[in-house]
């Protein structure tokens, strides 16, 4: 696992595109250690598409730069860029395979493309087949090749030419739940063999959950939250935690429910030492989640109890250490017990 | 005057057939010299569309209009205009291979609208994946628009050679021969409805064997 002083491979700084008068990035800063799986999230609408295709050079920034692999892209000209796109390997949602050629010509395109000689592209080609595990569906088209096993031959097309980055565009969002994990499992797995950067645009968190290593959270053209997937989770005062670690639904109630966010690490029983808190101070536990992400145990509890009690309990939970935020169910009058830690 | 009639009519025997090798003639060299001409003139019309791979709104513009004239002049009418330009091109206005030159001329803006909406049913993203990974523009209109395209054109190309096959016929009215002339000289003129008919049967035959073909073709190269 790269340490925290790692060498970034793709660093954006203020960048902002402008369509007419639509603000699409409003000055975005952002770093992407060498090796590690970065995913962006935000809501559609945040600006990821358009930071995608600055990231591909297919659109250039308005102001602010993009370096990648130490390349400047907005100082590149066409025939340059047209380079730097081979050190990027894209995927994409709806893979684009071309129909007209089997598997194998698919992935041979873009080394065809680079004017890679055939006998090299051949055995490159059964390489990255073996990789994906499609090693026998080389021969088939794409029409006879589930979405999954698309997506598998998307990836080793854009593994090609051997590029630094990664960089897939909602590579899981037409593909079902078990699809998904096979596909996010290959790229972790992938990466582990040949060091790829690779950067993950998505609007599911379950994608950031199963996959990242670290992550930035995208809203309206800024960059607002980033970091290692362990310390954003293990901060209450981030959205991604709230969103990463999501709490089971509440049932409707007439009382005032708490959220209790807390964290611990394997070996430490933060979780019965909440019991005990709740135990002692009184009220209802009404759902509830914990997990571990990588080395950080996270868990969240809804605790109901009636509107005079809020405060105390909410001073009570606090003096314990835990973070607790007021959450309004059917009820105007009540407010935010706490602002954020 | 003890001439027979249907297959043993003198016309039918001696003419028939190598009215349809005429027909058949200036169907081949049209559709050969359209598909040159016509489909750098489609691909030119998709390339300089607004979101094409090199937008150019004027020369976009005046390729349309031009297609459009092309277009909407009467076979006919182009056919006896241009007559000069024919005789410049063959040396003469007679014959299968002077109507050639009309046919080529009329079919060439109507096949580059046919190319224009069978290109344009390439997906996007197909494009940009090509994009991505470095390809020039010809790359992609060759490698993606056109090889992506191939089912679409192939099935253009059979709408084109029916096309010629019956504007062969109106050539051959004014001169040009073949089966077209046959009918109107036989058939109308001299009210020999057995000549009539049979030509009209021999173009149905050309007409189906040619669609499927096409078809065949088309399933051919469609993996889709």
């Amino acid at each position: 696992m790269p340490g925290p002083m790692e060498e970034q491979l793709i660093t954006l700084s203020e960048v902002r595109k402008v369509y007419g008068d639509v603000v699409a990035l409003d000055g975005v800063d952002l770093e992407i250690d060498k090796g590690t799986i970065h995913g962006i999230v935000g809501p559609s609408g945040a600006g990821k598409s358009t930071l995608v295709r600055c990231l591909t050079g297919l659109d250039q920034p308005t102001t602010g730069t993009i370096e990648v692999a130490g390349q400047n892209l907005s100082a590149l000209g066409e025939g340059a860029l047209r380079q730097a796109r081979r050190r990027i390997g894209m995927v994409f949602q709806h893979v684009n395979l071309l129909d007209a050629r089997t598997a194998a010509e698919n992935i041979a395109y873009p080394m065809r493309i680079a004017g890679v000689p055939a006998a090299e592209r051949r055995a490159r080609v059964q390489e990255l087949l073996d990789l994906v595990g499609l090693g026998n569906r080389g021969g088939a088209y794409p029409s006879q090749l589930s979405g999954g096993q698309k997506q598998r031959i998307g990836i080793a097309r854009a593994l090609a030419t051997d590029p630094d980055v990664l960089l897939c565009d909602e590579p899981t969002s037409a593909l079902d739940a078990a699809t998904t994990r096979q596909i996010l499992g290959l790229i972790r797995d992938i990466r582990d063999r040949i060091g790829v950067t690779v950067v993950i645009i998505t609007h599911e968190m379950e994608v950031v959950r199963q996959a990242c290593d670290a992550v930035s959270l995208l809203d309206h053209g800024r960059v607002v939250e980033s970091g290692r997937l362990a310390a954003v989770v293990a901060d209450p005062a981030t959205r991604l935690s709230h969103a990463l670690v999501p709490l089971p639904p509440v049932p409707d109630t007439d009382k005032a429910v708490l959220d209790i966010f807390f964290t611990s690490t394997p070996g430490e029983p933060t979780g019965s030492r909440v019991f005990d808190v709740v135990a002692r101070l009184g009220g209802d536990i009404t759902a509830g989640t914990f997990e571990t992400l990588g080395d950080t145990q996270v868990g969240r509890v809804a605790l109901s109890a009636p509107h005079h009690d809020v405060e105390r309990l909410a001073r009570g939970l606090r003096e314990a250490g835990l973070h607790v935020e007021g959450r309004v169910a059917r009820l105007p009058q009540a407010r935010e017990v706490t602002d954020h830690g | 005057m003890d001439e027979g009639t249907w297959f043993d009519n003198p016309v039918v025997q001696g003419q028939l057939w190598p009215a349809t090798l005429e027909t058949l003639g200036m169907t081949v060299f049209s559709t050969l010299f359209t598909v040159l001409l016509g489909l750098p003139l489609g691909l030119a019309l998709v390339a300089t569309a607004p979101r094409g791979l090199v937008p150019n709104v004027a020369v976009n513009q005046v390729l349309s209009v031009i297609v459009n004239i092309g277009r909407s002049i009467p076979f006919i009418i182009l056919m006896i205009s241009i007559l000069p330009f024919t005789r410049l091109v063959v040396g003469t206005t007679l014959g299968w291979e002077a109507a050639v030159v009309p046919l080529t001329v009329a079919a060439i803006p109507f096949f580059a609208r046919l190319v224009e909406t069978a290109v344009f049913s390439v997906e996007q993203g197909k494009i940009e994946a090509a994009q991505m990974m470095g390809a020039s523009r010809f790359q992609v209109l060759g490698g993606v628009l056109v090889r992506e395209a191939l089912p679409a054109l192939v099935q253009s190309v059979t709408v084109l050679v029916i096309t010629l096959i019956s504007y062969s016929a109106m050539a051959g009215a004014i001169g040009g021969g073949g089966l077209g002339a046959l009918a109107i000289n036989h058939g109308y003129n001299r009210f020999q409805g057995d000549v009539m008919v049979l030509t009209v049967v021999v173009i149905v035959i050309l007409v189906q064997a040619i669609q499927m073909m096409g078809d065949m073709l088309s399933r051919l190269v469609d993996h889709r």
